[in-house]
């Protein structure tokens, strides 16, 4: 490649970047925010629909339990995900791969399938009943519960990349200067992955505040603004109102990103040229402490995945517990649920290559900076977006935008490529953020290194960044792979009969009263989800060991 | 590595994609419909037609009555289904008023029993079968807490069953909307809303899905859900220890009706698939799976369907429901959608 086309290659990038997701994301907003002004009639009405909304009675009540419940799942997410991410990286327990596993698994199956393993544990037929103290389940505890294992995983990804890399030179001095090991933790590492850790919290509040599928399953009657939605928009073919609540939940978002510029602000890079990966040493004490812990969390995860599966296997909860794959069987004698295990496949695998593409691409710019402040800060506000917004009102904005005679992007409704474009920015933010957190660390001396070396910045970006990025990158094929795999509020208005995907499926199923073959499709998908996690460990591995540059000269 | 993985994966999704059939095949013309009826009712009426029609293939998408409609009404700009086989006539009227229903009679329409089809000089839907709100009632957990079962609606208001009552939330359910507007019809506007007070204080939630208070009742994760007799009749045939009752004041009801949409792409199919369901042959597929259709000389009851449900219908005024839709739903929001019921 010439150096002129490599330049023009450089300079068309950002653009053709920012231009993806102005339409995947910003179009679908915006058609939605546009109907949240106007009425029924398509007449222009100012903010006549948020004065509509706001004269609603119980709005207050809504809009505190949604803060609320956020803020307790927050804190209770990251207290958790914290120790667990310090133990798969800072210490030498054994059997980190397995506890990074068990780990994802919550993230490997449809959000229906936890709250049924809820509902069979802690349910009114539960088998641990007794251990909610006669309190039930649906309600807070439910949500509160539910959310925290539903976000877990989210935020030991993001307190992962931060952790991952850190610089044993530091603690070495730490030791030389005969720092104690909780000095060294508060003076040394807590700073060290301070940005990732208000990065976790601030896409794990969201995330929570925005997810309408485990209030409706689990929340009894407590109203928060995400289930508003669906009654405005479901129950009552209100859209405007809809697009109402579509906006104001966006504010977590807008206070998300002007947190985290905030934050990257003060964020100095840790890991330089000179840099030594992190050797944790030996502690008794810390990792006994932190084995038990990763156990107890390990064993509450599987528990309650655990007792879902069982539930798929038994003839009929809780009043006929005969095993056997009679509901497997059932199911995948359907055609058309079989054909939507294939459409799911399909939709994961292009939405895992495609957005893995595209999220390095963007990961790369925004923490390398190669490019103009105003293209960064654009890109960096873009990828923030999607984590806030929640599935169905990104759908419904898809609906608006693509199913518009006048969009020249009409043609890709119906079609399973829209499908993937609504994945792929539906899951932006974490994978945007994971990429982020594994280069912002290299610190600006590599790069004027490459710079004398006369290495463009996109040369740079493959013989530099992508290789340090590697296990990331394999980690972000996989988060979008799954998620592509479970999700189905943001598709349930653009699928049809050919793109109908499983998680789809699971959804008819219930709905239709099917529960047995409901729950046994979920566990196939989570177990192609299983069976996709597996590869990307061992991919991982296999670059980890490959990179002999990882390992200190000796 | 890294590019071989990719690589890989590329070659993957595109082995898969192979297998997924093409949109439409070249010679087979084909019709888009939505249709909320029960799945196998609905898989059973697009193999009625297509057998009749061998040229035309049915790309269905089936689901719950009211995210069928708020579809409908999202794709307004560019319609994608031709026609929408089966949802409640009250969501219907909602995109009627939207104008995205194209007025048409199909060809059996003057056959179908009267109270069966729209009536109106230009009809825009013509009925399928109808529906009637019923509680899902748990007998072994009734037993095991001594709980007799309820024969009417006010039953439902003694203090013996406190916290043991889930019904959905009208504001999200048509099922729930379906028991309201019985209540407001049988016990008239002032007492069902004092009904639906004395209600309240026994409901442990309400929640989302008009089947949902059915499927918790069958797992005795409450013991009467406030539902309709299809979940139950399904999980009866699975195995729950169910009762469905049909409670002696009467039944809030409503039809289930098709109508073509304005703008359908295929609208000759359309108008023919239209004109198929109206016949008595489409009725009788139909009644395999519930007892009201369009024909009321067919008698049939499904296995485990509650009897005597089309005799405990009440005499609705679907018109004045129709336009009390939003108020009724108001109401209710500033009664029980602000305060939070009281724990079992």
């Amino acid at each position: 490649m010439t150096s002129t086309s490599t330049r023009r290659l450089a300079q068309a990038l950002p653009i053709g970047l920012i231009a993806l997701l102005l339409a995947t994301i910003v179009g679908p907003i915006a058609a939605l925010l546009l109907k949240s002004l106007m009425d029924r009639q398509g007449q222009f009405i100012g903010l006549g629909n948020f004065a509509r909304y706001v004269a609603e009675p119980g709005l207050s009540v809504a809009i505190w339990n949604s803060v609320s419940l956020s803020s307790v799942s927050t804190i209770l997410t990251i207290a958790i995900a914290f120790p667990y991410a310090y133990a798969l990286h800072r210490s030498q327990i054994p059997a980190k791969g397995l506890f990074r596993v068990i780990m994802l698994v919550p993230l490997l199956a449809p959000s229906m399938l936890p709250a049924f393993g809820m509902i069979y544990l802690f349910g009114n037929q539960g088998v641990l009943k007794s251990w909610l103290m006669g309190h039930a389940i649906y309600g807070s505890i439910g949500i509160v519960s539910a959310s925290v294992f539903h976000a877990l995983p989210h935020a030991v990804l993001i307190l992962s990349a931060g952790l991952a890399s850190g610089d044993q030179r530091i603690y070495e001095a730490a030791r030389a200067l005969k720092a104690s090991p909780l000095k060294t933790f508060t003076n040394v590492t807590l700073p060290s992955c301070q940005y990732a850790i208000i990065s976790a919290a601030c896409v794990v509040f969201v995330i929570v505040f925005t997810d309408f599928g485990i209030p409706t399953v689990i929340g009894g009657s407590i109203n928060v603004l995400a289930t508003d939605i669906y009654k405005q928009v479901i129950g009552r073919f209100d859209f405007e109102l809809g697009a109402v609540v579509g906006m104001l939940l966006l504010i977590p978002a807008l206070v998300a990103y002007l947190v985290d510029v905030m934050a990257r602000r003060n964020q100095r890079a840790t890991f330089s040229g000179r840099s030594v990966p992190v050797e944790p040493g030996a502690s008794r004490g810390r990792d006994a402490a932190l084995l038990g812990f990763v156990v107890v969390v390990g064993i509450c995860i599987l528990g309650i995945i655990g007792m879902a599966l069982f539930g798929s296997l038994v003839r009929f909860w809780p009043y006929n517990l005969t095993l056997g794959l009679h509901h497997y069987e059932k199911a995948m004698s359907d055609p058309d649920e079989l054909r939507s295990l294939v459409n799911s496949l399909v939709l994961a695998s292009s939405t895992a290559i495609a957005g893995t593409l595209l999220v390095v691409l963007s990961g790369w710019m925004v923490s390398r900076k190669v490019f103009a402040a105003g293209m960064t800060q654009t890109l960096q506000a873009l990828a923030m977006v999607p984590v806030a917004v929640p599935g169905l009102v990104l759908g419904l904005g898809y609906v608006f935008f693509f199913n518009n005679p006048a969009n020249p992007l009409h043609i890709l409704q119906g079609s399973m490529i829209l499908l993937v474009l609504c994945t792929i920015a539906h899951f932006y933010t974490v994978p945007h953020l994971m990429a982020v957190g594994g280069l912002v660390k290299l610190d600006r001396e590599t790069d004027l290194a490459a710079q004398a070396l006369r290495s463009g910045p996109v040369a740079t970006g493959r013989r530099i960044h992508i290789p340090v990025l590697g296990p990331t990158l394999v980690d972000i094929a996989g988060y979008l792979f799954v998620n592509a795999m479970t999700t189905v509020s943001a598709l349930m208005f653009l699928f049809n009969a050919q793109t109908r995907v499983a998680a789809v499926a699971v959804v008819n199923m219930t709905e239709g009263s099917r529960f047995g073959q409901a729950t046994a499709l979920a566990v196939l998908v989570m177990a192609v989800c299983l069976l996709a996690t597996a590869l990307q460990m061992m991919a991982r591995t296999l670059i980890v060991r490959r990179q002999t540059w990882r390992r200190p000269a000796s | 590595m890294l590019t071989s993985v990719t690589r890989r994966l590329a070659a993957l999704a595109l082995a898969l994609a192979a297998l997924v059939p093409a949109a439409a095949h070249a010679q087979q013309r084909t019709l888009t419909v939505y249709s909320s009826l029960d799945e196998d009712q609905a898989k059973a009426l697009i193999k009625g037609f297509e057998a009749k029609n061998p040229s035309i293939k049915i790309n269905a998408i089936l689901g719950s009555t009211a995210p069928i409609i708020a579809r409908v009404i999202a794709e307004a700009a560019s319609p994608q289904a031709d026609i929408i086989m089966g949802n409640a006539v009250s969501a219907l009227m909602a995109a009627d008023a939207r104008g995205l229903l194209l007025p048409f009679k199909p060809a059996h329409y003057d056959k179908v029993a009267p109270l069966m089809r729209d009536n109106r000089a230009e009809p825009v839907w013509v009925g399928i079968d109808a529906w009637a709100s019923s509680l899902c009632f748990n007998t072994v957990e009734a037993a095991k807490k001594n709980i007799p079962a309820p024969t009417s609606w006010m039953d439902l208001t003694k203090p013996i069953y406190k916290g043991h009552i889930t019904m959905p939330s009208p504001l999200s359910s048509g099922t729930a909307l379906l028991a309201v507007n019985g209540w407001l019809t049988a016990f008239g506007e002032a007492d069902g809303w004092a009904f639906m007070d004395k209600l309240h204080e026994n409901v442990s939630q309400y929640g989302h899905s008009g089947s949902a208070p059915c499927r918790l009742a069958g797992s005795g994760e409450t013991i009467i859900g406030i539902s309709y007799a299809t979940p139950g009749v399904k999980l009866i045939n699975e195995g729950a220890p169910l009762q469905i009752i049909l409670p002696s004041e009467g039944l809030g009801w409503e039809v289930e009706a098709a109508a073509i949409v304005k703008g359908a792409r295929n609208l000759s199919d359309a108008k023919l698939l239209a004109d198929w369901i109206s016949s008595r042959e489409a009725a009788e597929i139909s009644a395999r799976f519930l007892p009201i259709t369009a024909y009321d000389d067919i008698k049939m009851l499904p296995k485990n369907y509650p009897v005597g449900e089309s005799d405990k219908l009440l005499k609705m005024d679907f018109g004045r429901l129709a336009a009390s839709r939003d108020a009724v739903m108001a109401e209710w929001q500033r009664r029980y959608g602000t305060k939070v019921p009281p724990r079992s």
